[in-house]
């Protein structure tokens, strides 16, 4: 059963849409993440959620309750921000214990609970400190113990690592998905950083200009990319465009060369079409290597080591440019003005349509 | 020269320090500052020692000590300061506090609203209340009538320092963080912002204890013997005694403003430990 939905909302400022009608459903327990490029309407969406921000239309409804018109102090809904929001006045264990105080939980329950909660951060030692005696990734844990401890119905993080430097970043985002999943809370996060949305998430709802590109796991966003917004905002990918010459076959013309691409099985002949390719669905060979379909040929003309992998940039003879990542000693025989050729898997390339 | 000492020449003497010259400078004006001011206590202090002739005692000291108008009126204006705080401080904060979270574009009117004391005389002021206020007659009748005056003329320095404070902390998003964990806006005020601009709550009541202590036309129009009334008429009768009740009085208020500030200092200092 839909536990969070959110009914044709939408969002206007004067003259100004930030969000088109939209409709999301959660499920109790998951974890779904509002990715987007900045003014996209992420944060619009997630105020509305947490009712800081009214819908100029649409309903807000939580197990079938409306919340459209509540205050935000009675949703029982728990914020982590993504500036640091910890009560500058209290200690770290006075500011996890505000909002059971607000609630007038009893003592001996409270104590439970808080106690529970600096084990679950794993921030025991330090909660007699006042925020700031703590660093920035203690600063966030804390004020996610601070949400949680008054045992909110649905947690929404907004940005939470935004602040943060990348490896802290890395370790806070994965303890925030061990937190929310040893706690069963379903969760709203919203995030411009696609690593965080892809490695932590259920569902991903990708936005773009106050509308939904694409809802779907974090595979189905990165493999399967609905849109060509989708395609290049997630991940970094190459795009290619050519013209499907047999349709029982899927063969599309891409710079000059007829490539089976099962994506193009079943359109018109004739249909313009765009071909979006990954990094690393890309295989490449010394031109005399390898003989056959599907195989494109190019030259390096830029080369960039990224530690595990190395990233080639091939430059084919129609202009169009590829972007390849290969490991390890692979990537040393692609020096830079080297030739390449590159094998396209029939199965790799997302096809999507050109109107007009 | 060696080749090695042209392709790397020995390092230049250094310069001499000017560091003492600029010193001097400095307490020389502090000095000159420090004579401004403490010259006129130093007169006032040995003049009010002054007993005739060549003698010196604290008999003016004693005489205004043991006037019961000193102490009656003292704890008269101490009184109307207290209140003054209180009322300025019950109306200003929730008023600085909308403006800064929900209504920015009232400050510039806040900002005029609040200077209007420095325009308006006092004088006119007092016309204006008494045109204004007819009654009850359990305010207009009494000293506390006063304390209304007083928050007008208090109002530029405690909105000024109020709204400085609640500039300085993120005022959204502690009380959003307030309101997420069920915080009515009662709470919000209460337990988040008002801990947080304790300095800025600090400063604006001493600045209220100062003007109260000092305002002289307001109370003397409307017929109240406050303690500046009080200084006023000793000054006008009695010579020595006048000087003592003025360094008494510049003494009392500052002890009392060094108290609020130590008392207020501390609470920060432990809050922050």
């Amino acid at each position: 059963m839909t536990y969070l939905e959110l009914q044709n909302v939408t969002k206007t400022y004067g003259a100004t849409r930030a969000l088109e009608p939209l409709n999301l459903s959660l499920e109790r327990g998951e974890l779904v993440t509002l990715l987007g490029p900045s003014g996209c309407g992420k944060t619009t969406l997630l105020r509305i959620v947490a009712g800081f921000a009214a819908p100029s239309s649409g309903r807000v409804m939580l197990e079938g309750a409306d919340l459209t018109h509540l205050p935000p102090s009675r949703r029982e809904m728990g914020m982590v921000f993504q500036a640091y929001s910890l009560f500058p006045n209290l200690s770290a264990e006075d500011n996890v214990r505000f909002g059971l105080r607000v609630r007038g939980v009893a003592a001996l329950e409270m104590a439970k609970r808080v106690d529970a909660l600096f084990e679950l951060i794993g921030l025991s030692e330090a909660r007699a400190r006042y925020p700031h005696q703590l660093s920035g990734g203690q600063q966030q844990r804390v004020a996610l113990a601070r949400a949680l401890a008054p045992q909110p119905r649905v947690l929404l993080l907004d940005e939470p690592l935004s602040a943060l430097d990348a490896r802290v970043r890395v370790g806070l985002r994965d303890e925030i998905r061990r937190v929310q999943r040893e706690t069963r809370t379903t969760a709203l996060f919203v995030t411009h950083d696609q690593e965080e949305a892809l490695a932590i998430s259920d569902r991903v709802v990708v936005m773009n200009a106050g509308k939904i590109e694409q809802i779907g796991t974090p595979e189905d966003i990165y493999r399967r990319p609905a849109t060509p917004f989708v395609a290049e905002f997630v991940g970094t990918v190459s795009r290619l465009e050519g013209r499907v010459l047999e349709s029982k076959r899927g063969l599309v013309e891409i710079a000059g060369q007829p490539l089976e691409v099962l994506g193009a099985v079943g359109r018109a002949v004739g249909e313009r079409v765009q071909l979006y390719l990954r990094p690393e669905a890309l295989s490449l060979f010394a031109p005399s290597e390898r003989l056959g379909a599907n195989l494109l040929e190019g030259r390096v003309t830029e080369r960039s080591f990224l530690g595990s992998i190395t990233r080639l940039t091939l430059t084919l003879g129609s202009g169009d440019t590829l972007t390849a990542d290969l490991q390890g000693a692979q990537a040393e025989v692609f020096v830079l003005g080297s030739s390449a050729g590159v094998e396209i898997n029939p199965e790799a390339p997302q096809v999507v349509g050109i109107r007009g | 020269m060696t080749a090695l000492e042209t392709q790397n020449p020995p390092p230049a003497a250094p310069r001499r320090s000017r560091v003492q010259r600029p010193s001097l400078w400095r307490f020389g004006a502090v000095f000159l500052a420090a004579l401004y001011f403490l010259v006129p206590l130093l007169a006032m202090a040995i003049f009010s020692l002054w007993a005739g002739g060549t003698s010196y005692d604290f008999s003016a000291y004693a005489q205004i000590l043991n006037d019961p108008q000193f102490r009656e009126t003292f704890g008269l204006s101490l009184q109307l300061a207290l209140e003054t705080v209180l009322l300025s401080l019950g109306l200003v904060v929730p008023a600085v506090f909308w403006v800064n979270l929900r209504a920015p574009g009232l400050r510039n009117l806040f900002n005029i609203l609040s200077t209007l004391s420095f325009v308006v005389p006092p004088i006119v002021l007092v016309g204006g209340l008494t045109a204004f206020y007819k009654g009850p007659a359990w305010l207009i009748g009494t000293p506390q009538f006063l304390v209304v005056g007083y928050v007008v003329l208090a109002l530029p320095y405690t909105y000024r320092t109020l709204d400085t404070g609640m500039r300085a902390i993120d005022l959204s998003t502690l009380s959003e963080a307030a309101q997420s964990l069920g915080a009515s806006w009662g709470t919000v005020l209460w337990r988040v912002v008002l801990p947080n601009i304790r300095s800025a709550l600090l400063g604006a009541t001493l600045l209220t204890l100062a003007i109260v202590l000092g305002e002289f036309t307001l109370a003397n129009v409307l017929l109240f013997n406050t303690f500046a009334v009080y200084i006023n008429h000793i000054g006008q009768t009695q010579g020595t005694p006048a000087a003592a009740l003025s360094l008494l009085s510049l003494a009392i208020t500052w002890v009392a403003m060094l108290g609020l500030l130590r008392f207020g200092q501390g609470r920060i200092q432990a809050a922050s430990k």
